[in-house]
């Protein structure tokens, strides 16, 4: 064993190697800080260059590629409140909010350390778990998946916001989201409003982007001047981070175990990974209050964990043949370009291979997390800029990131509709958390109730690794229950909990039952193997919603089940939301009309120049700028971005089609 | 259905005997100097389609008369349904836009899906890339002896099959129609793409499994306890059926049919079980041109193909990604396509039936 090491760390430590790994961590970083690109997109770039290459060098490069956007992807998510991957969005409940308190330095350090904390200790676990772990990881069968999806669902019980039955509606809505598209048992397109956008699910990324960036930048036009409330960054910057950690590096550690447990074992896929270890780091400590408020453990759970689980993505990876995530099934199918193939062959005849991979991981999470501390104190400044310049871009740059999903107008749309969901549920005090868990969940739980039922009736209660999975997740119930979240706001009259004006609130929930009852009937015609889930999610999210009615209906006093933001400080002197999401919409009708790249920097360079008073030159170039970086992307990664109705009649040159 | 292939058939050589002295002296002015040729992916980066079409784009250019640029554009969605839907409907016939098509795209179209609106019959083929597949299972669990086929029937009749697939519609149809021919039945299980039915065959909660050769050979090869039950073989340019040159011991599912049944597989069953056999294996991936591409530009590219595909370092790797089968070309690719994109009536009424009775699921 130690030979094979010490030979896969001679062979990465040669120059030619170690240089592919650092152009890998480079061109991984890039695309990991662009919202919506990500392992995928990267792989796509290195391909020309890893033909041909010698396999230590490729493999070096791909897997430097692949450790390190987990870690750049923090940048938008702490600083603007954009996950552009779904590794980042977690973070942003806290991440976020330091960051607008000034301290976003404080946060990207805090995210930084945390990241190679928990790469370094996946690639520690591999290195062991190669030898060990493949009878354990056979043991989890459909009746351990499901209930590890359940123990992952009870969890969002801690994560359900002041009102319990709100939080469980908005986890339910999550779910009806998710069931939209091609049903994962029959392939039968369901609920698709006649569109060909949902023959597929709706895309994790846009409802992620939808939740937190649409609501926030709306939020930040209505309310400040720039990002930081102080339009300065805290001083103390990133020793502080460093300081943070240390004093939470238990905790680091916990949710390290947990990424790269859940990295390792089926059933669960990565996008869980990061709402779980938040999940745990809000039952297991002190002080819950303050999180979601930008508190540091907040930062450190789901950094530590996203890390963590590509290490352990790597056991399966390599003990099966089976990917353990997203990046690791692109990393299987890049190394089966080079001629490299993992699986049991590997094991058993090149050690030293996979011994470079698990140094490789760890060598790369050093020189990403090294680069994006440098880095941090410069990016950050970003939130100091008066909001009104950012934002435009900040727009541009989230629809781009939405369109990576499908590459599809839909994309574009479903992330306009999506947003005014978010918008709403944020005024009226909807867990948004909670639906993102659940739409993340809903494929899994449907697929894995089906299968365990189909194959074990309900003798799968009596397998012991089950038995242990019931006991944790009655635990965690138990933990939501008993740590139940009240609201900040004191429940008054003249607060956001005011039983007067209740009208915006009946209209949201109406909204929802007519969305609920819509798929409910859609389910109706079809047969058990598509129509069931839907059904199931539309009932219970009426059923959730039923109490809320009734208080809604009997209820004439200040009561914690009404919550209507706009009551408490509505900002002075500033626009509407409504009239924010016309903009957003009109933004999208003109680019129907002349296509995705002149719609979006005409939309900039107009808000530049009447929002934030630019001069009209400087407005120009504004909007050119970001043409001129969407025709780069364009060219380095082979995009076509959405065309416009007027495109038929004439051909635009680049950059500008 | 022999009688519209044969048409085609006819047709095709017909088309290209008239054309050809032309497509010779256009073939020559025939120029992509200077401009990009889109090749149009309907998955992601990674996947087997998009490795495939990536090993073939590095000696494409250098191929193709005026060594255009060669760029290959991913467009997920559907299953492919999404990116062929746009080729059929927007692509130029000019030589400057392919598609890298594959079983999952063909599949809608043989079963009528609504959402397929297109055709690939109308595309032009240029090569297709044969994959094998072969139906295995854990023989101690079933009871498989792998010496005597009628025994090896019996159990297979008698066991608790256990086959994890992804929807009733997927590629493994082939292997539903065929066991169904033969009145083995199993407990399916839904909701598993290839990998995860392929883990769950892993741990023992699945005992029967299907997968590509290169896959079930580089996983259970040398495994004792996971054997082939059939191959589904491979066609040769006599249009008879082969046995997998990778599995020659083997027996393809209708050797294996005609040693349990005492009988020769015929009927609509027969006809559907080719059909998918011929989407599945004969066309694993496929690389057209869009409808109404003059024969010309259609010469230039199977010319091109053929270069590409012999090429030393494109003919090492194209093992890793398909196996050793032979490839088609030109008419060869179009006839499979035929068969595994067209339905007689009289068949589709059956699978139809099948498909209500067995999976509750209708085909429209």
């Amino acid at each position: 064993m130690s030979e094979a090491a010490l030979s896969a760390l001679a062979q990465l430590t040669s120059l030619q190697t170690m240089l592919a790994l650092v152009a890998g961590v480079v061109t991984g970083l890039v695309v990991g800080i662009l919202p919506g690109l990500g392992g995928t997109a990267g792989l796509a770039l290195l391909l020309p260059l890893v033909f041909g290459m010698d396999p230590n060098s490729a493999l070096a490069m791909m897997i430097g590629l692949l450790a390190v956007t987990t870690t750049s992807d923090t940048f938008p998510s702490v600083l603007m409140g954009i996950p552009g991957t779904s590794g980042s969005q977690a973070t942003v409940l806290d991440g976020f909010p330091m960051t607008k308190r000034g301290e976003g330095t404080r946060a990207l350090s805090i995210a930084f350390v945390s990241s190679l904390a928990g790469g370094i200790f996946g690639a520690f676990v591999l290195s062991f778990a190669v030898f060990f772990a493949k009878p354990i990881i056979l043991q989890i069968g459909f009746g351990e998946q499901f209930m590890l999806v359940i123990l992952a669902l009870s969890m969002v019980g801690i994560l359900t916001g002041a009102n319990l039955w709100k939080g469980l509606a908005s986890c339910s809505l999550g779910l009806l989201l998710g069931a939209l598209g091609a049903a994962p048992l029959s392939g039968v397109q369901r609920a698709t409003f006649g569109t060909e956008y949902l023959l597929d699910p709706l895309p994790l990324v846009v409802i992620g982007l939808a939740m937190f960036a649409t609501p926030e930048i709306v939020d930040l036009l209505r309310r400040q001047t720039s990002i930081s409330e102080t339009g300065k960054l805290a001083p103390t910057g990133w020793m502080q981070g460093l300081k943070d950690w240390a004093s939470n590096w238990w905790l680091s550690l916990r949710c390290s175990m947990i990424g790269s447990l859940i990295g390792a074992l089926p059933g669960l896929g990565g996008s869980v990974v990061d709402w779980i270890a938040y999940g745990h780091a809000v039952q297991t400590t002190k002080n819950r209050e303050s999180y979601g408020t930008g508190d540091p453990r907040g930062v450190v759970a789901p950094e530590s964990a996203n890390n963590a689980k590509e290490g352990g993505a790597l056991v399966p990876t390599l003990l099966l043949g089976i990917p353990g995530s997203g990046s690791m099934a692109i990393l299987l199918g890049g190394l089966v370009l080079i001629g490299i193939e993992p699986g049991k062959d590997m094991i058993d005849n090149n050690m030293d291979k996979v011994y470079l991979m698990i140094w490789s991981i760890a060598a790369a999470n050093i020189v990403g997390a090294g680069i994006c501390f440098f880095l941090a104190p410069q990016i950050a400044r970003v939130t100091t800029i008066r909001y009104t310049l950012v934002a435009p871009f900040m727009i541009g740059i989230i629809f781009f990131a939405a369109f990576q999903a499908t590459r599809n107008w839909g994309d574009l749309i479903a992330l306009l509709l999506l947003s005014v969901l978010a918008i709403y549920m944020k005024r009226f005090g909807w867990s948004r958390p909670a639906l993102l868990i659940g739409f993340v969940l809903s494929e899994r739980v449907e697929a894995s109730v089906y299968q365990t039922v189909t194959l074990y009736g309900f003798s799968f209660l009596e397998r012991p690794i089950v038995l242990v999975l019931v006991a944790l997740t009655l635990v965690s119930i138990g933990l939501a229950v008993f740590f139940k979240q009240s609201s900040s706001e004191p429940v008054t009259v003249e607060g956001p909990h005011s039983h007067l004006r209740k009208g915006p609130q009946w209209i949201f929930i109406i909204g929802v039952i007519a969305l609920a009852a819509y798929i409910f009937q859609d389910g109706l015609q079809f047969n058990r193997l598509t129509g069931l889930f839907p059904m199931v999610a539309s009932i219970s999210t009426i059923i959730f919603l039923a109490p809320i009615l009734f208080v809604m209906l009997t209820r004439n006093a200040p009561s914690e089940y009404f919550y209507d933001a706009e009551l408490k400080n509505a900002p002075e002197g500033g626009r509407s939301a409504e009239f924010y999401i016309g903009m957003l919409i009109v933004m999208l009708l003109f680019s129907g009309l002349v296509g995705f790249v002149l719609g979006i920097a005409t939309f900039i360079a107009i808000f530049l120049w009447r929002a934030a008073n630019l001069e009209w030159w400087k407005a120009i170039i504004g909007g050119a700028g970001f043409v001129l970086f969407l025709g780069i992307l364009s060219n380095q990664l082979t995009l076509r971005y959405p065309t416009g109705l007027l495109q038929n009649f004439v051909t635009l040159p680049w950059p500008l089609q | 259905m022999w009688d519209g292939l044969k048409k085609l058939v006819i047709g095709a050589a017909v088309a290209a005997a008239i054309s050809l002295p032309g497509a010779v002296q256009a073939g020559d002015d025939f120029s992509l100097e200077g401009k990009t040729v889109t090749w149009v992916v309907g998955f992601r980066e990674g996947g087997g389609t998009d490795r495939l079409t990536r090993v073939l784009q590095t000696k494409m250019s250098e191929n193709l008369p005026g060594n255009p640029n060669v760029i290959v554009l991913n467009k997920p969605g559907g299953g492919s349904v999404t990116a062929s839907n746009d080729f059929h409907a927007n692509a130029p016939a000019d030589g400057t836009m392919l598609i890298m098509a594959s079983t999952s795209g063909l599949l809608p179209v043989l079963l009528g899906s609504k959402v397929a609106k297109y055709d690939p019959n109308e595309w032009v083929a240029i090569t297709g890339f044969a994959r094998g597949a072969s139906l295995y299972a854990i023989s101690d669990d079933i009871g498989l002896g792998g010496e005597d086929m009628k025994a090896d029937y019996e159990a297979l009749k008698n066991a608790n099959i256990r086959f994890g697939t992804e929807t009733p519609l997927s590629a493994e149809l082939l292997d539903f129609v065929s066991m169904e021919m033969l009145d083995i039945d199993a407990n399916y299980l839904f909701g598993l793409s290839s990998k995860d039915a392929e883990a769950a065959f892993q741990r023992g909660e699945m005992n029967m499994n299907t997968d590509n050769t290169r896959s079930y050979l580089k996983d259970y090869g040398e495994d004792p306890k996971v054997n082939p039950v059939w191959s589904y073989g491979v066609i040769d340019e006599n249009g008879d059926l082969q046995r997998d040159p990778d599995l020659p011991d083997v027996p393809t599912f209708p050797e294996f049919y005609q040693a349990v049944t005492g009988k020769k597989p015929e009927g609509p069953a027969y006809e559907m079980q080719k059909s998918l056999m011929n989407a599945k294996v004969m066309l694993s991936k496929a690389v057209m041109l869009p409808k109404g591409t003059p024969d010309h530009i259609r010469e230039v590219y199977i010319e091109a193909l053929k270069n590409v595909t012999s090429d030393p370092e494109v003919a090492a790797a194209l093992p890793r990604e398909i196996g050793s089968m032979p490839l088609n070309f030109g008419d060869d690719t179009q006839r499979a396509l035929a068969s595994g994109t067209a339905l007689d009536p009289e068949v589709r009424e059956w699978v139809a039936a099948f498909l209500q009775e067995r999976f509750d699921t209708s085909l429209d």
